[in-house]
């Protein structure tokens, strides 16, 4: 049964019961999504409505949500895109990851704008949503494959090629909490995502569709979209990333201070333009498109032709995960990073939190934390790169020092003990991913404060900003011009990070790709495309708002996990003057108050300085009681 | 002629935060720009941004006029134009 009162929409979610096998279609909520408009913002709802606290985030009773937005339509500029939402194990509190390909699309082809998972499978199980029909297939013929082999084992199953596959690999399986799920080459990697599926025994979801979702104005959807696709073109940031994907940033970000390195002892290391110069001239093979449709075509193919860390042409090299792999560990072999990340996305594994946590045992080693019978002759120096796919793989498959490096470095430092907590870099328990707050002090604020944690998607905006320049056409909202905004100053920098995480959430909400905000799409174009879709009246001061509402729902949703103001804080060591690299005598470059950049923040978003909630007045104008 | 070259973000860093007024001949086009760049500029600039022997920068620095990238070097500059260079962040 589909909603009519909505257009636009495919009108039905999904709701699997994977105890019993059971999936039945029900009708989308026209109030909740004119309210939460979709993605991260509807999961948010349902969430907070249906999980209860403490609920365990590897139990049957978790739920992980599967979110696309209006806009996850292949036409649309950044469109493939789709969210997962849930519980994580990694921290305990919200958590979201966002994957691009083909899924979302095809999941609204198929009659779903969303997948409600809950329970555990008796025995492994994958899905096929096709056609407003969801399949339960045996799949214990599947465990132990990696993601690439499983993927194509189930595409061959159902006989066509053609299926948008999400699928866990043995990391997920092993309930691994910096576990991904992936989409081929792309990962929902973040917040342990895969652990949750590898619980629920949910090997894989197939996905295929031929339904097209009914356009309130198409005359008007199609000159939107294409007036969007014409500005998106002559923007440097779109230009940028498709010449030279997101590994291109590298160099700049070392030099200008925004590539932590040795595990956040400095912001800068001076290797980055020679491990770049090898990537370009030894890996890079040409770039695409990660779902149909896509112009930007950000991804990138690559290789390594031969030697010890030979790999298959395959789609990966980005920046967060190539950086994780060499200044986080202090690698200056990139063959070792590409080979390294590309074991990642075999075996399911967050490239980001898997850098990290190698980083930390490094550090461990070099203070010799660790006990000789735990490490097994591993040598965990700094800079090993031979050390680093043997690592990965103990992670994986929870093997030797594996087992603790895969609970994530908050908790792999509450095992280790010894006083290993201050080598471990996260916020609220999520690692930090490639990008510095000493090269824009509003990156600390976003840092301390982002829902899911020190996070790479939803607090980069605060960087791109103060640092970048960018403004997303967001200052006739009230955001302060950039140019104007100097990037080591402390001033203002709380406030404008509350406008720019409204801004910014948006993307997963309405379905699409970040990146394209960062190449030219404006808060005006997607209300635009998504009038004309649904033939609702909405303006970007509208968009600005739902986003506000959802950022204070999740942050109810983590207030009832027990998160207060005291969990606002970024490690002490990420607040330092670098301890080496360009920017070690640069006295500005630490961040000092960090305490009154969040009192700013607090009292602009309307929350409790000292618990952290948002204030009765807040919730009432955001209509959230 | 003389136009101004406006660099953004990180770029200030080498080209300087104010507009920095450059002479050109009469008729000039965003080559001869690139050209007077080198002369000024090109030896301290770090080689991920400028190539010297090319003559040229690397990776994703743009020039800009009106807003909108220009890639086209043959494109005529005229005498009180703006131009912008910025450098494209890229990273995820």
């Amino acid at each position: 049964m589909t909603n009519n009162e909505l257009t636009g929409f495919a009108g039905q979610q999904l709701r699997v019961n994977l105890d019993i096998w059971e999936a039945f279609a029900e009708p989308i909520s026209a109030e909740m999504t004119r309210k939460y408009l979709g993605g991260a913002g509807y999961a948010a709802k349902l969430l907070y409505d249906e999980l209860e606290k403490d609920t365990d985030p590897l139990g049957a009773d978790n739920i992980m949500v599967l979110a696309t937005g209006p806009l996850s339509l292949s036409q649309v500029p950044g469109g493939g895109s789709l969210t997962l939402c849930f519980k994580s194990p990694l921290t305990d509190i919200w958590g979201e990851s966002r994957v691009g390909g083909d899924s979302a699309p095809e999941l609204k082809r198929a009659g779903f704008d969303y997948v409600i998972l809950k329970g555990a499978s008796p025995e492994p199980v994958y899905l096929v949503i096709q056609n407003g029909e969801c399949e339960f297939k045996k799949a214990a013929h599947l465990l132990g494959m990696p993601v690439s082999e499983k993927s194509a084992a189930i595409r061959k199953e159902l006989g066509d090629k053609s299926f948008a596959v999400l699928c866990i690999g043995p990391a997920g399986e092993n309930r691994v909490k910096i576990s991904s799920v992936m989409s081929d080459d792309r990962a929902a990697g973040r917040c342990g995502g895969g652990a949750v599926w590898g619980a629920k025994n949910l090997l894989a979801i197939a996905i295929k569709g031929a339904k097209n979702i009914v356009v309130a104005d198409p005359d008007r959807f199609k000159k939107s979209v294409k007036n969007t696709h014409a500005i998106i073109k002559k923007n440097p940031m779109f230009l940028g990333l498709k010449s030279a994907g997101t590994i291109g940033d590298i160099p700049g970000n070392d030099d200008g201070g925004d590539w932590p390195t040795k595990n956040w002892q400095s912001n800068s290391w001076g290797k980055g333009p020679a491990l770049y110069d090898h990537y370009e001239a030894n890996n890079f093979i040409k770039g695409f498109g990660c779902y149909k449709g896509c112009t930007m075509a950000c991804a990138r193919w690559v290789k390594v032709k031969d030697g010890k860390y030979s790999t298959p042409e395959h789609g990966g090299a980005e920046y967060e995960s190539i950086s994780c792999f060499t200044a986080y560990v202090m690698n200056e072999n990139m063959d070792a990073a590409v080979h390294s990340t590309y074991l990642c996305n075999e075996y399911g594994l967050d490239t980001i939190s898997t850098g990290a946590v190698i980083a930390f045992a490094m550090e461990c080693f070099e203070h010799a934390l660790w006990k000789d019978e735990d490490l097994q002759g591993l040598n965990l120096q700094w800079g090993n790169s031979e050390v680093l796919p043997v690592l990965v793989k103990q992670i994986a498959y929870r093997e030797g020092i594996g087992n603790v490096l895969a609970e994530g470095v908050r908790n792999a430092a509450k095992l280790l003990g010894q006083g290993s907590e201050r080598f471990a870099i996260h916020v609220k328990g999520l690692e930090g991913p490639a990008h510095d707050p000493r090269s824009g002090k509003a990156l600390a604020v976003a840092y301390a404060t982002g829902n899911r944690g020190m996070c790479h998607i939803h607090p980069v905006e605060a960087m791109a900003w103060d640092r970048g320049k960018l403004d997303w056409g967001l200052m006739e909202y009230g955001l302060p011009d950039p140019n104007n905004v100097e990037r080591w100053d402390e001033n203002r920098k709380g406030s404008a990070v509350a406008m720019l995480q409204n801004g910014l959430a948006l993307p997963d909400i309405v379905g699409t790709c970040k990146f394209y905000m960062y190449g030219g799409v404006t808060i005006d174009h997607l209300a635009e495309m998504i009038s004309a879709l649904t033939g609702w009246d909405i303006d970007g001061q509208e968009l600005l708002k739902s986003s506000e509402r959802v950022i204070n729902l999740q942050r109810l949703f983590n207030i009832r996990e027990g998160v207060t103001a005291i969990d606002d804080q970024i490690p002490e060591r990420v607040k330092a003057v670098p301890g080496f690299g360009k920017y070690s005598k640069e006295e500005a470059c630490g961040i000092s108050n960090l305490k009154d950049m969040l009192l700013e923040f607090y009292q602009t978003r309307g929350w409790d300085p000292v618990s952290g909630k948002p204030l009765q007045s807040k919730l009432k104008e955001m209509d959230l009681i | 002629m003389k136009i101004y070259l406006r660099s953004i973000a990180d770029l200030c860093d080498y080209f300087g935060k104010a507009p920095q007024e450059i002479e050109l001949e009469e008729v000039a086009m965003l080559q001869d720009l690139l050209l007077e760049i080198d002369r000024r500029w090109g030896n301290d600039l770090p080689t991920y941004l400028w190539d010297p022997a090319k003559k040229q920068f690397r990776g994703s620095v743009y020039f800009l006029i009106d807003k909108e990238v220009v890639q086209d070097l043959r494109t005529p500059l005229n005498d009180g134009l703006q131009v912008e260079l910025m450098k494209a962040l890229v990273g995820g």
